[in-house]
């Protein structure tokens, strides 16, 4: 058995207003392992990613947090960072005022086996070479102007290049062509090259996850998971939808 | 005894309780020091005299007494002139190094001649602890065809008074690109107008600063358009961090007459400190109908969705900041040669990230 | 239109022309012109008004005669006190029924259709003629539940005497600038409001202001007070016919929102093209209070117009929309000013404006943020047309943040019909003159859509009538 990474306890959320979104989550992730997170819009799928990294537009109104082993629920969003949780956003924002360059050295100062000058390069120059990405846009202000499909390959730069513990991609597929779909799948099969590694990939993209070793499937409906299972979970969902999952819900919640 | 100016002159008044209607500002009488500018340049074909030659292009953006001063004070002199057809790839680099108490005032005539182009740059610069004085008049005439990029960096130490006057007045098609970068001093004016007679002449206006430590910085752009098809873009971009101010105008003027022109202004102020302040004044003045004018301004912090994206990654409040000067920085080398990047560098590690952060 | 603030309100069916009728001046009581102490002193003996009110007067008149006529804006110079007649008397004492006022007066406001609107659409309404009220009555149902609306002079000795003393021209002080110090010495008129805490005026209260008078100036004051938790919306409309002299008007308004508070104030100003308007509006608004105003300049020879809110308490909100058309012989100066002056507050504004036939229009504001406000909010859209090119448009805004984790934002645009507009409309079998119309309503619209609907048809009506004739 190897060692837990990621676990949420009765993980509740409400947004700051006080909407509850996510009612009492249970959910381990063991490092090694790659777990995929499915469910209708509007579930609260990314309030999950973005909550295991402490987004102040929501507040935990039950439960809590643990990453290796340790509680984590009271610490911020960059200490968060700073213990090795990554999240790819579904909707990364536009920083004018900061060049993709010097965010990345100063996101890396931060990774566990930080990169000096030489090395940073070095490994920027791969990975831009990897993700079809030129280098002129290391120059640009962080995805000022980037279109859809570059600002996904702008996360999975970032990923590669800080190399975390435990990723959280949050559609990281969405809006892509075929090609780059293809691209992100290499980024995904190197980051999960060592078994130390854990992952929450939230997809619907038959294409990504039938390529991908993986391990749970967690069905999240209305807030609630109702549904854990295997990768035969994936294969019902695209053949027949949510709608069993969501009869099940609809039921449980009157 | 000093010359007391009323420097940066709003075009039109507004409330004077905001005392943004004009910088006062106090210039010594003491007489010049003698600074030798240092002429970095590797073509023949330009001229470069010790005369005035503009004496004809109508100052404005101060008030009359502003450009009384700068004549009569003035001890470095230069007129650069650009024959016609003649374009100067290399820049022309006019390097002002300022002793921690000196005194200069400069006025530089700049004619390019029909089709002709040119990239000129001037630097002021000082030790980190000075308290000099720089003040210059920078007068443009670009006739047809001839288009110029002007570059004025200022590096001065931390209790200087800079004063940075840019007045052009462009024919048919010619175009001037201005770049100031007030970096340096405690108080730093810089001014620039460009009359835009002729038809299709345009005008761009840049201003880079980052504001810091007690700095005052006040800036007064201004653009008439007078031919028809004439284009103008004003851009201010910049950060506040510590104690430092910033009152930023800029007008577009459309005067009757040049249909078919556009003017565009935009700013972004970036507020890094609590006690940063931060005023904006854009006008647009408009008195004919065949013609677009827009601005638009941002002023503020990161909000907390940009703010949350950088935490993601582990930087903290303090790290961003840093991150925010830093990129300021490598984009404003990003601009300038070799030689003038490097100072910037010298700058920064002195200034910037010495005391303020 | 779903804002039931908003529902059928006063005057229908006006075009311009309707307001420059002038009446014979019968058996008024006319000061003489000109500003002295002795006039200021007449004015308040005919009030029978409490001690300090003559004192503040007084004073007010010292400090107009100490401060010096703006150094920015529109010429003013064409304005000379001292031959304005600051106040005339009509002949009539106030009433509460129109049968009471005398027929010309009330033919007036008939022909502006008051009466009308009042029967249908408010809950309250005041007239003023010159210098005096001369009709104020207020609907049984909404005085019932505490409301009191009634002229500013006759509140001074009643119940709500007090409170009037302890807002009066606390808002706007007469050290302001030299109108409102003018304003303080020889004001007379105007409404006072009070709103109980938690009442809903559910339907608009209305207070019209018509000058006759030739060489007059007009200077009511108004001050309206709404409680904790209390809702009013609050119509003012002014005209005047036009003469060859000039006239004045220097009004005041003060608003006091309350915590949880909220109060739309909409303007229709339509002055005569000899009018100078030099009128003050202020706003103060506390926690959680709301502050709209909807604001439409299409009169007056030269206006200096800036309502001003003070977002005083956490969270308080304000939101400004207007409009102004400037043509021949006017010089309008029109905008707005906002103090965030505490946590969290927003402000959103939003003006139009339009010039031509020589028309000038200026778009003026000042935001302030203060160290107080930090996290607040404000955005600023002004967006200019340029009808011809014998007119002018200025845009001049002021932002001065002193907060940093704020959020400001502004945008301004000016320009002319889009031509290409008008091309697609042509195309569609319109005419030249119908596709501009069209465009310029257009324009408008999102300002006309915030009016009390009859003046969103009066808006239009006066955008159609200037656009009349104006291709060519
Ligand atoms: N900050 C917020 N405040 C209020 N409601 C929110 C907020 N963020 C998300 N929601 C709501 O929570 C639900 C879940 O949203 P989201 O997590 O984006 O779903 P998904 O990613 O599964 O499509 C939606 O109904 C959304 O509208
Ligand atoms: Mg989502």
């Amino acid at each position: 058995m190897s060692d837990n990474l990621l676990e949420v306890k009765n993980y509740s959320v409400a947004s700051t207003d006080n909407v509850p979104i996510l009612h009492s989550l249970n959910l381990t992730i063991k490092k090694g392992e790659t777990h995929v997170l499915m469910g209708p819009n509007g579930a609260g799928k990314s309030t999950f990613g973005s909550s295991l990294l402490s987004n102040p537009a929501y507040k935990l109104t039950d439960g809590s947090i643990f990453f290796e082993k340790e509680n984590i629920t009271e610490l911020s969003t960059d200490k968060r960072a700073k213990k090795g949780i990554f999240l790819s956003f579904q909707a990364p924002v536009e920083i004018p005022g900061i060049s993709l360059y010097s965010f990345l050295r100063a996101a890396v100062k931060n990774a566990e086996t930080p990169l000096t000058g030489k090395l940073f390069r070095k490994k920027l120059n791969e990975i831009l070479k990897v993700l079809d990405l030129k280098q002129e846009y290391l120059e640009r202000d962080l995805n000022v102007g980037f279109s859809g499909g570059e600002r996904k390959k702008v996360e999975m730069l970032q990923l590669l290049m800080l190399s975390p513990k435990m990723a959280v991609l949050d559609e990281t597929d969405s809006g892509l062509d075929v090609d780059a779909v293809n691209i992100m799948l290499k980024g995904i099969n190197e980051f999960q090259q060592t078994d130390e590694k854990g992952m929450l990939i939230i997809s619907h993209n038959m294409h990504i996850l039938n390529r991908l070793k993986i391990d749970k499937v967690h069905i999240l409906v209305k807030g609630r998971i109702v549904a854990d299972g295997g990768s035969e979970l994936i294969q019902e969902i695209n053949e027949n939808g949510f709608i069993r999952f969501e009869n099940q819900a609809g039921d449980g919640n009157v | 005894m000093y010359t007391a100016l009323n420097a940066n002159k709003l075009p039109v008044l507004t409330w004077n309780r905001f005392n943004v209607n004009s910088k006062e500002l106090h210039l010594s009488n003491e007489p010049d020091s003698a600074v030798t500018p240092k002429i970095i340049t590797d073509n023949d074909a330009i001229k470069i005299n010790d005369n005035r030659t503009l004496d004809d292009i109508v100052f404005s953006g101060s008030d009359k007494k502003t450009e009384a001063y700068i004549l009569k004070n003035a001890s470095v002199t230069k007129s650069i002139i650009v024959p016609q057809n003649s374009t100067l790839a290399a820049p022309l680099i006019f390097d002002l190094t300022l002793q921690p108490t000196d005194k200069l005032t400069g006025i530089f005539d700049i004619s390019l001649e029909e089709n002709s182009s040119a990239n000129i740059m001037i630097s002021v610069s000082s030790l980190a602890q000075s308290t000099a004085q720089y003040a210059d008049l920078i007068r443009v005439h670009a006739a047809n065809g001839a288009s110029l990029k002007l570059t004025c960096l200022q590096l001065l130490g931390s209790s200087a008074v800079s004063f940075n006057n840019i007045v052009s007045r462009l024919e048919n098609d010619a175009k001037i690109s201005i770049l100031q970068i007030p970096l340096g001093a405690g108080t730093a004016l810089a001014s620039a107008t460009a009359d835009l007679r002729g038809y299709h002449s345009s005008a761009s206006i840049r201003s880079d600063y980052i504001g810091h430590l007690e700095q005052d910085i006040d800036l007064n752009y201004v653009v008439r358009h007078y031919g028809k098809k004439t284009l103008s873009d004003i851009k201010m971009t910049g950060l506040l961090s510590d104690a430092s101010r910033k009152t930023a105008r800029g007008t577009i003027d459309f005067h009757r007459g040049c249909k078919g022109s556009s003017g565009n202004e935009s700013e972004n102020v970036l507020l890094l400190s609590e006690k940063a302040r931060n005023k904006s004044v854009p006008l647009i003045l408009c008195d004919e109908d065949d013609v677009a004018g827009t601005h638009g301004a941002a002023i503020g912090t990161l909000d907390e969705d940009r703010f949350f994206y950088l935490k993601s990654r582990g930087i903290d409040e303090k790290a961003a900041r840093q991150l925010f000067l830093d990129s300021a920085v490598s984009r404003l080398k990003n601009l300038l040669p070799e030689i003038l990047a490097a100072k910037i560098d010298n700058y920064s590690k002195e200034v910037l990230f010495n005391e303020s952060v | 239109m779903s804002d039931i603030s908003t529902k059928n309100s006063s005057i229908t069916d006006v075009n311009r022309s309707l307001y420059d009728f002038t009446k014979e001046e019968k058996d008024v009581e006319k000061l003489a012109s000109g500003l002295t102490e002795e006039i200021v002193r007449q004015i308040s003996a005919k009030k029978n008004e409490p001690a300090w009110m003559l004192d503040h007067r007084l004073k007010s008149l010292q400090i107009y005669n100490e401060l010096k006529v703006p150094n920015w804006g529109p010429d003013i110079s064409g304005l000379d006190i001292n031959n304005i007649v600051t106040y005339v008397r009509p002949n009539t004492k106030m009433a509460a029924k129109w049968d009471d006022v005398p027929e010309d007066i009330k033919d007036t406001f008939e022909r502006l259709g008051i009466p009308d609107a009042e029967r249908t659409s408010l809950a309250g309404v005041g007239a003023q003629y010159d210098s005096e009220l001369v009709y104020h009555n207020i609907q049984e149902s909404v005085a019932e539940k505490g409301v009191i609306y009634s002229g500013i002079e006759e509140a001074l000795s009643g119940p709500y005497a007090e409170m009037i003393e302890k807002h009066f021209m606390k808002l706007v002080p007469s050290t302001d600038h030299k109108f409102a110090a003018l304003h303080g010495a020889v004001w007379s008129g105007g409404s006072f409001v009070y709103v109980p805490p938690y009442t809903d005026v559910e339907i608009p209260l209305q207070s019209y202001f018509r000058l006759n008078s030739p060489g007059a100036g007009q200077f009511e004051h108004t001050l309206i007070i709404v409680d904790k938790g209390a809702r009013l919306h609050f119509i003012e409309g002014c005209s005047a016919p036009k003469y060859n002299v000039a006239n004045l008007h220097a009004g005041c308004v003060e608003l006091f929102v309350g915590e949880e508070a909220h109060l739309r104030y909409s303007t229709i100003e339509n002055w005569s093209k000899n009018m100078y308007n030099l009128n003050t509006k202020r706003a103060k608004v506390e926690k959680n209070g709301v502050m709209e105003w909807v604001s439409g300049s299409f009169g007056s020879h030269i206006s200096y117009l800036y309502p001003m809110t003070i977002l005083n308490g956490e969270y308080a909100k304000s939101e400004f929309t207007g409009i102004t058309f400037a043509g021949e012989g006017q010089n309008l100066d029109t905008g707005t000013k906002i103090l965030h002056n505490a946590p969290h507050t927003s402000s959103v504004i939003s003006t139009k404006s339009l010039s031509k036939s020589g028309g000038i229009s200026t778009f003026r504001s000042a935001v302030t943020v203060t160290e107080k406000a930090h996290k607040s909010k404000t955005s600023v859209s002004c967006q200019s047309l340029m009808l011809d090119d014998k007119s002018r448009s200025d845009t001049i805004p002021l932002m001065d943040v002193r907060c940093n984790d704020v959020n400001v934002g502004h945008e301004a645009s000016i320009g002319r019909i889009d031509d290409d507009a008008v091309f697609y409309l042509m195309s569609r079998g319109l005419s030249e003159e119908e596709a501009k119309t069209l465009i310029v309503n257009g324009f408008a619209n999102p300002i006309s859509k915030e009016l009390p609907l009859e003046y969103a048809v009066e808006m239009n009506n006066l955008i159609r009538l200037e656009m009349e004739g104006s291709i060519g």
